[in-house]
């Protein structure tokens, strides 16, 4: 039987309680059932209860497994306590080739200590930048939770913006039928009167409607200056590495701006009657829509191409 | 934020007022023809020579890897019977089969422009590989083959080795990497005839009352054929396309040249504002000079004589197989 369906220190079947949920820990990545764990671990810190394996394990420290792969699971738990250190942002550095540098040394260690390479020296690293970056750690830590506020009012606030427009258009749709029925009833009112004017109790709901909908329309325009006011604070800070590069020219594939000199003075028309007259006697040239004038525009820039270019000087 | 804004822009250099231009010179400059294949007089002949040394060492090396039981191989030991082409002599034959590969073009009725991109190939494939390893001939069809399909100008492989006699498909196409592999895969070649033709076109604005038009076609006609006997020169090795092109008019008619220069270089410095591109004042008696030097090296091309040619041709046989050689003797010792 897979060891997927039962626990295997108490034998519980997953058939038989199907409430069972299994838990790990991330010392050892064994799997144990929540009673056991209650039972085993209620009283303080023990050891595994797997054969041979001699980790010692905390109640509080047990979790519920996310992954199915529980390397992947691993790989998450340490990535997850390696960024907690390593918490420096883009912004933080002022080259990107540094940046590149952090993250590469991140991902070293991470991958140390996934796959048990120089566990002992890996450890030692860590906690020795733990210790020296203390203060700016706590910082970055505080800095990501302020920004992680803004990002979540900032949804906050979208979601809001997305249902009060949603209403607004509902409300206005709504109004317009009511505004039409109105208007149609003074009609036959005014058709059976025959009074000039439509009657005092239609313009005031027209007035009450154009009232309303334009409160309304306000309520959301202050929503979206909101909005854009967090997005703000949020992209302050998103610009460390861009603001210090220079203004950058439109792409070139050449690194710099065409030539603009004119080489020569291009003519409508040239002299060359056998050219001539084949391209404008033969259909298949004019038919796939050939233009002569192309062929004497390339000739002439070819004829400009590397005249000043002296070989004999520029290899060596 | 904003206060490391302004810091920043104070820190941040303003674009220059000119930008670095792109002339088409530039753009010549980034080709393979001028990268990979262009070279100076002096590294040109280096290249011929070390060429042809490495060809002699691989001879010497398969002519000592041959069976020592056989009598006639140790005569050819002895007497170093089989030996490997000169220098010069494997100028000739290289002349003599781009020749025929003009010939062969035409047979093919290919365009100008495929014909010596198929003459190119070939030269190009000899400036590094040396005819004691691969005979010309067989090269020559493959380089046509090739040229015409690198050009657009695709011939059938069935077709083109039925038109040709004692080839086969496939005896055409094994060399066919092997001449990539040489060309360094760059297989855009640049030729004169374009700016020839361009020129033609700003000689009929520039120099109106200098010559009359049909002159002037007849001009581009003697000049086009200048150009095509330029390619069997090394001239497209130590030149650009158009200079060639103008040396082609210069030697025909140098006056209108020189007159059309002189033209065209005033007017370069009245338009151009800018200090960076004015052409430098010594630039066209420059020009006129590698004009003239081309003129000269263009001429160091020659037909080989026939007889001569045979003769080199069956020293590369028996540089590329030595034993051919080796049969021959065995034959005549039998007759006598």
């Amino acid at each position: 039987m897979d060891t997927e369906e039962y626990c295997p220190i108490c034998k519980t079947d997953k058939y038989l309680s199907p409430d069972m949920k299994f838990l790990i820990n991330p010392e050892c990545y064994h799997k144990i059932c929540e009673s056991c764990v209650d039972r085993f671990y209620s009283l303080g810190p023990s050891k595994c209860m797997y054969p041979n394996c001699n980790k010692i394990l905390r109640r509080n420290k047990f979790k519920t497994q996310v992954f199915d792969d529980l390397s992947i699971e691993k790989e998450c738990d340490v990535r997850s306590r390696v960024m907690k250190v390593f918490n420096k942002n883009e912004e933080d550095f002022s080259d990107l080739k540094d940046y590149n540098q952090y993250l590469e040394e991140i991902e070293d260690i991470v991958n140390n200590l996934v796959n048990n390479v120089d566990i002992e020296e890996t450890e030692k690293k860590l906690k020795d930048y733990e210790l020296l970056n203390q203060k700016e750690i706590l910082e970055n830590n505080t800095k990501q939770v302020e920004k992680d506020q803004i990002q979540a009012d900032l949804t906050k606030l979208e979601t809001q913006l997305k249902q009060e427009k949603r209403r607004h258009e509902k409300q206005t749709a709504e109004e317009d039928k009511l505004l039409k029925k109105a208007n149609e009833a003074a009609l036959i009112d005014q058709m059976q009167n025959e009074s000039a004017q439509p009657p005092q109790a239609v313009r005031m709901h027209n007035t009450n409607v154009l009232r309303k909908s334009s409160a309304r329309k306000k309520h959301i325009k202050e929503l979206e200056e909101q909005i854009n006011m967090h997005r703000r604070a949020l992209g302050a800070g998103g610009h460390g590495i861009e603001s210090s590069v220079p203004p950058q020219t439109p792409f070139t594939p050449f690194n710099g701006d065409k030539d603009r000199t004119k080489y020569y003075q291009f003519q409508d028309n040239y002299y060359d009657p056998i050219f001539n007259d084949m391209v404008s006697k033969d259909p298949t040239f004019t038919a796939s829509g050939y233009d002569i004038k192309k062929y004497f525009k390339r000739s002439l820039a070819e004829a400009f191409t590397g005249l000043n270019i002296f070989v004999s000087e520029e290899i060596s | 934020m904003t206060s490391s804004d302004s810091t920043n822009q104070e820190e941040t250099p303003q674009p220059e007022k000119h930008s670095k231009q792109i002339t088409n010179d530039d753009l010549y400059r980034r080709s393979t023809q001028f990268r990979f294949w262009s070279f100076t007089e002096q590294r040109l002949k280096d290249l011929k020579r070390s060429t042809n040394e490495k060809g002699a060492a691989n001879l010497k090396e398969r002519i000592s890897q041959l069976d020592p039981s056989i009598p006639e191989v140790s005569e050819i030991w002895e007497k170093d019977l089989v030996k490997p082409l000169t220098v010069e002599e494997e100028v000739k034959i290289v002349e003599y089969y781009a020749r025929k590969a003009q010939g062969l073009a035409n047979y093919f009725k290919l365009p100008t422009q495929s014909r010596a991109t198929a003459i190119s190939f070939f030269r190009k494939f000899f400036l590094v590989n040396s005819c004691i390893q691969f005979h010309p001939q067989y090269i020559m069809y493959t380089c046509l083959f090739l040229a015409a399909k690198s050009d657009n100008h695709f011939i059938g492989i069935k077709e083109f080795s039925k038109a040709i006699p004692k080839t086969t498909p496939e005896s055409i196409l094994q060399y066919e990497f092997q001449i990539l592999q040489s060309l360094k895969f760059a297989l855009l070649c640049h030729h004169p005839y374009k700016p020839l033709y361009g020129f033609f076109l700003d000689f009929q604005v520039e120099m109106k009352n200098n010559i009359q038009s049909d002159k002037l076609a007849e001009l581009y006609d003697h000049a086009r054929d200048k150009v095509s006997e330029a390619l069997f020169s090394d001239v497209s090795f130590l030149f650009t396309p158009s200079q060639i092109a103008l040396a082609a008019y210069y030697e025909l008619n140098p006056e209108l040249v020189t007159s059309y220069l002189s033209k065209k270089f005033s007017q370069l410095s009245t338009i151009n504002e800018d200090e960076q591109l004015k052409p430098s004042p010594n630039i066209q008696t420059k020009l006129v000079d590698n004009l003239k030097h081309c003129i000269e090296l263009s001429h160091a091309s020659f037909d080989p004589e026939i007889e001569e040619v045979t003769q080199i041709s069956r020293k590369v046989h028996y540089c590329i197989d030595p034993m051919k050689l080796v049969k021959k003797m065995q034959k005549q010792k039998a007759v006598s």
